[in-house]
């Protein structure tokens, strides 16, 4: 107890005295960031995932032929989860001589299980409910309404069963099932189809039982579930059906991650250099301590017992901080989160005492062990102690203590681990370069003028401390590079991905007959459209002569792509937002086995169905079967609004199949009336309106575009901070020098000068390192990480060099402002 | 400002001088109501006991500092109301300084410890010159080597020839043998008076020391006692 008090007082003393202060700052901020990216990500996560979990229509979704079991619902209500059960299929509505596909949604009454449905009443009213539509009632969408001339309180006719029109749907809150169902959308109870044959056992509709409730409960579910489902259900992940924003998400959430690291694991690098000057600072005290006849393992335990003080200290506040930041994040976000918060838990504050102690130990246990090296007899030397620690112990705790940082932040190990080697190798090549640049100029010193040659004596005779501030700088540099210039490139690719002049509508069910005029009539409006893509349905059967549910990983037997029929098209060009990944397009094909048609399969389900190159896929185009070969893997940015497809075609082998046409366009707010004429002047045509799911999409994107710019303003801040931690490690020595010259009559515009020079000269060339070194590193974790294209940017290479010169000089004009000011006299006394 | 080294002038004089420091709210006073005047080409001793003034009454002699009271008058204008970078460029040319915990610069050899003075002057000669004072002090074989490479003996010697190479009219020496052992100290006294006997007996050499010993090798002995004059004694 008594060496807590005492060792409490002395970090307190060394506090006041401003000992610690960069150590301190940078132990803060290292914990601040690391609690904002705890809280932040724990809550927006779970917004994240309550937004798609509401997209998807609940956090697990099963779905199956059948319904699910009255055990297993019970078995949920008993666990304390919610659930909800539909029912989706295509049926047909009429409405007097009228008569169109629809696509029948018939919900239960816990619907819907996660936010609200948008309904438009008489005299254009809008509203937002939580509960389903009344047994006997019917919500259509507008354009439905539109093209069947039915008005609210009509009587409408779907499946045999007569349902009373009370409101136009605008909005689910589950969009599950994307662009896969073209018709038109209607909502009944689910009641109102007992006893019908819609949903027969032969039926082909498609049972949704959404769940939610507690994570935990959820998780232990996501385990044991799959085994309980009969062999027509499955698990469904919102993946599946969103992969525009899937993507979006796990780019954003990976890139957040990586931020979040870098900031970590920068203010880290600056506890290290922090701990570094401290221990050198401490040494006569030690030495005296020992020479007071302290034992070497007390002087340990004592020096032990105050870093555990700061630590802590640092914890709370940097904890307390951290978690206000959060506030100010969540307060900038909240126009555009789109559901209540789940509320912070405080074991991030938890973690944050653990995180300092963690980093505290891990950057400052071997210069705390070498202090106790120190013998007594330094206390008589006046020359500064050497300290002489294992390199070995102190790189070793220094990685092992970063690499723990990395997963707990990001608790994924390859973003960890390129991160680390990414920055380490870095930091090699960056020494590499400086180590020849020294050389070569230190060889030319005696041509230069005296400041340079000072500035460059100063540098060339400290190679190891030049290098590491170099590598230091370049390190700090290139990493705030990396952020920004993800951040910059990631929030360009979300804008691309959804610009200005967006599709928001599709057209379906174009006939071949209609497909010039439809053309002409969009062309005529001067609305931006899609080509118009045949669409023909067709099952895939066999996989290389195999039953293809039997050909496929287990993981895919029920797969989408097996189970329905698969959307295809026959295109004579790559489509637009497709890239090809393997293969050729036609018509540079090798010759192919008469009989056997060519096909370009998508890269995701190629991958679910293990498909390769050269595979032979079998489909059943209604009732002929055709043979075809992989001749080319594309990716497709589904994200782009665009109409995509599974499987393609090459153009004319399939022209005699029947098919219609399918079209996406941009019709502008204040043109709904368009659609109408549309609508009357092709009557066959199903329109589908998108912009709701467009809008969805946006405000998980600008969410994550936020918390990159929040975030990066940490990133910036950590790199400041390293920066300035580096300045205040050599600051003593600077100073000394400063006060000699003086005395030896230099003026301060000399000092001035040659100190400007030697950090232009360091932070200029830190920052071409960074800059080359940045791209380099950045385009191949844009590629391996992000899943961007890399494409260059000048910006990004000439501001390095400009900004690092002119904050390293402004940093040192800042840090030895002071020593150029004071009298010499006084400024030797305070050294000494 | 100008001298002629073969007329005895006064080259530093001091008028009722006092330095202290802000202490909580009383000052604290370090030195008081000193007056004094030293000549070109004298040697001047300030002895005294730790804590009597001596090193701050040197560096207020040399422009490192600015008294609190009274006036000092270097050639006789006034030194103290000069700017800081007026009186570095004084120093720069008048002035050099031998401390007693050598005070070179880590990074440089010692022959680019002894150039720097001339460098900032801009003398295009300096390597010569530097080379030229590293002989006289004996150390030619140890130019290349770094302060951390040298003992403490050498690294006075350096620092002498580093305070002898720019010809300064006055040498500032503060307790030059304060860090050496007795064999090392006395070696370097003798460099240090053989050098001016030698080579610049127009320069004033000012002592602080509390060696009476090394003391009684100058012309002039000013004795400090808790920040005041009390003795001027003539050897």
């Amino acid at each position: 107890m008594g060496d807590l008090k005492l060792t409490a007082q002395q970090a307190w003393r060394g506090v006041k005295a401003g000992e610690y202060h960069v150590l301190l700052v940078a132990l803060i901020l290292a914990v601040a960031c690391a609690t904002l990216l705890g809280v932040v990500g724990e809550r927006i996560q779970g917004a994240l995932g309550e937004e798609t979990a509401r997209i998807s229509g609940g956090d697990l979704v099963i779905s199956g032929r059948q319904p699910t079991s009255e055990a297993l619902k019970e078995s949920f209500t008993a666990a304390d989860l919610r659930w909800s059960e539909k029912v989706q299929l295509t049926s047909m509505a009429s409405f007097g001589d009228e008569f169109l596909l629809v696509n029948l949604n018939a919900v239960d009454n816990h619907y819907p299980l996660l936010g609200e449905v948008r309904l438009q009443g008489q005299n254009n009213k809008t509203w937002q409910q939580s509960q389903p539509p009344a047994v006997g009632e019917i919500w259509v969408e507008p354009s439905l309404a539109l093209r069947l001339g039915a008005m609210l309180g009509d009587t409408l006719d779907v499946g045999g069963i007569s349902f009373k029109l009370t409101a136009f749907l605008l909005e689910t809150p589950d969009q599950s099932g994307g662009f896969s169902s073209f018709s038109p959308k209607v909502l009944v109870h689910l009641d109102s189809l007992s006893n019908s044959p819609l949903l027969d056992t032969l039926s082909r509709a498609r049972w949704r039982l959404g769940i939610t409730g507690a994570a935990a409960t959820l998780e232990a579910l996501i385990e044991t579930l799959p085994k309980q489902l009969e062999g027509h259900q499955r698990l469904r992940d919102f993946k599946e059906s969103q992969p525009g924003i899937a993507r979006a998400m796990t780019e954003g959430q990976r890139y957040l991650a990586m931020a979040g690291l870098v900031a970590v694991l920068l203010a880290a690098l600056a506890v290290g250099l922090a701990t570094q000057r401290q221990a050198k600072r401490q040494a006569k005290e030690v030495a005296l301590l020992r020479c007071l006849g302290q034992s070497r393992a007390r002087v340990q335990k004592l020096l032990l017992l105050q870093l555990f003080w700061l630590g802590l200290s640092a914890g709370i506040i940097g904890g307390v901080i951290g978690y206000a930041a959060h506030w100010g994040l969540i307060e900038l976000l909240k126009p555009v989160l789109p559901l209540a918060l789940p509320a912070a838990s405080l074991k991030p504050m938890f973690a944050a005492i653990a995180l300092a102690l963690w980093l505290l130990l891990g950057f400052s246990l071997a210069p705390l062990l070498s202090l106790g090296q120190i013998s007594p007899l330094a206390v008589l030397q006046s020359r500064p102690w050497q300290l002489s620690h294992s390199a070995w112990l102190t790189y070793g705790l220094a990685g092992v203590a970063t690499l723990g940082l990395g997963w707990w932040l990001s608790g994924d190990w390859l973003l960890t681990l390129w991160t680390l080697v990414g920055l380490s190798g870095v930091g090699l090549i960056v020494t590499g370069i400086g180590w020849l640049l020294l050389r070569l100029l230190m060889s030319q010193l005696d041509n230069l003028p005296w400041y340079w040659r000072q500035g460059l004596r100063r540098l060339g005779r400290n190679p190891s401390e030049t290098l590491l501030q170099l590598s230091t700088f370049t390190l700090a540099f290139t990493a705030v590079l990396l952020v920004g210039r993800g951040g910059d490139q990631l929030m360009n690719d979300w804008q691309n991905q959804l610009p200005a002049e967006r599709p928001n509508q599709f057209a379906v069910d174009i006939q071949p007959y209609e497909k010039q005029a439809f053309a002409a009539v969009l062309d005529e409006q001067g609305l931006a459209h899609s080509q118009l893509y045949p669409l023909l349905r067709a099952r895939l059967t066999h996989i290389n002569g195999k039953a293809a549910a039997e050909a496929v990983p287990d993981s895919a037997a029920s797969d989408n792509a097996l189970r329905r029929e698969l959307n295809l098209t026959w295109s004579e060009t790559l489509p637009e937002g497709n890239t090809l990944k393997a293969g050729a397009w036609w018509p540079d094909l090798p010759a192919a086995k008469a009989g056997v048609l060519p096909v370009s399969v998508e890269a995701d389900v190629a991958k679910r169905l293990n498909l390769k190159l050269g595979d032979e896929l079998t489909f059943n185009m209604a009732g002929n079967h055709l043979q075809t070969s992989i001749a080319s893997i594309r990716e497709v940015r589904w994200e782009s609004f665009n109409p995509n497809f599974y499987v393609i075609f090459p153009p004319k082998v399939l022209e005699d199949q029947a098919h219609t046409f399918l079209a996406s366009f941009v019709l502008p707010e204040d043109e709904a009336g368009f659609i109408r004429a549309l609508t009357q002047q092709f009557p066959g045509v199903a329109f589908l309106d998108v912009r709701a799911m467009l809008a969805q999409a946006e405000g998980i994107l600008r969410q994550l575009s936020l918390g990159v710019q929040y975030l990066l303003g940490f990133v910036l801040l950590a790199g400041l901070l390293v920066t300035w931690a580096l300045m205040m490690a050599s600051l003593d020595a600077r100073k000394r020098e400063q006060v000699l010259l003086k005395v030896l009559g230099a003026s301060r515009r000399n000092l001035a000068s040659r100190q400007a020079l030697e950090f232009l000269l360091l932070g200029g060339l830190a920052g071409v390192l960074a800059a080359l070194l940045g791209e380099l590193l950045y385009s191949f974790i844009a590629g391996k990480l992000l899943n961007l294209p890399w494409s260059p940017a000048a910006l990004f290479w000439v501001l390095p060099p400009v900004i690092g010169a002119l904050l390293l000089a402004g940093f040192a004009h800042l840090a030895l402002k002071n020593a150029l000011q004071t009298p010499p006299h006084q400024l030797l006394k305070q050294l000494s | 400002m100008t001298s002629n080294p073969l007329t005895k002038e006064t080259v530093i004089q001091a008028k009722d001088l006092g330095y202290s420091v802000a202490q909580d709210a009383q000052p604290l006073i370090i030195l008081r109501n000193l007056n004094l005047s030293i000549q070109s080409g004298e040697q001047v001793a300030i002895l005294g006991p730790s804590g009597a003034g001596k090193s701050t009454l040197l560096a207020l002699l040399a422009g490192l500092d600015t008294p609190t009271e009274g006036e000092l008058l270097w050639r006789g204008q006034a030194f103290s109301s000069l700017d800081e970078d007026a009186r570095a460029a004084v120093r720069a040319k008048e002035v050099g300084f031998i401390f007693q915990s050598f005070q070179l610069l880590p990074e440089l050899n010692a022959l680019e410890n002894v150039m720097l003075p001339l460098e900032l002057k801009g003398d295009p000669k300096a390597k010569q010159q530097a080379e030229k004072w590293l002989e006289k002090v004996g150390l030619t074989q140890r130019a290349k080597h770094r302060p951390s490479q040298l003992s403490g003996g050498e690294q006075q010697r350096v620092a002498i020839a580093r305070a002898f190479v720019a010809k300064p009219h006055v040498l500032f020496a503060d307790e030059p043998t304060g860090n050496l052992d007795e064999d090392n100290g006395r070696k370097v006294a003798d460099l240090l008076f053989e050098l001016k006997a030698i080579n610049a007996q127009a320069m004033t050499l000012i002592l602080v020391t509390h060696d009476r010993q090394l003391a009684q090798r100058c012309q002039r002995i000013l004795q400090l006692e808790a920040g005041q004059l009390i003795n001027n004694e003539v050897n």
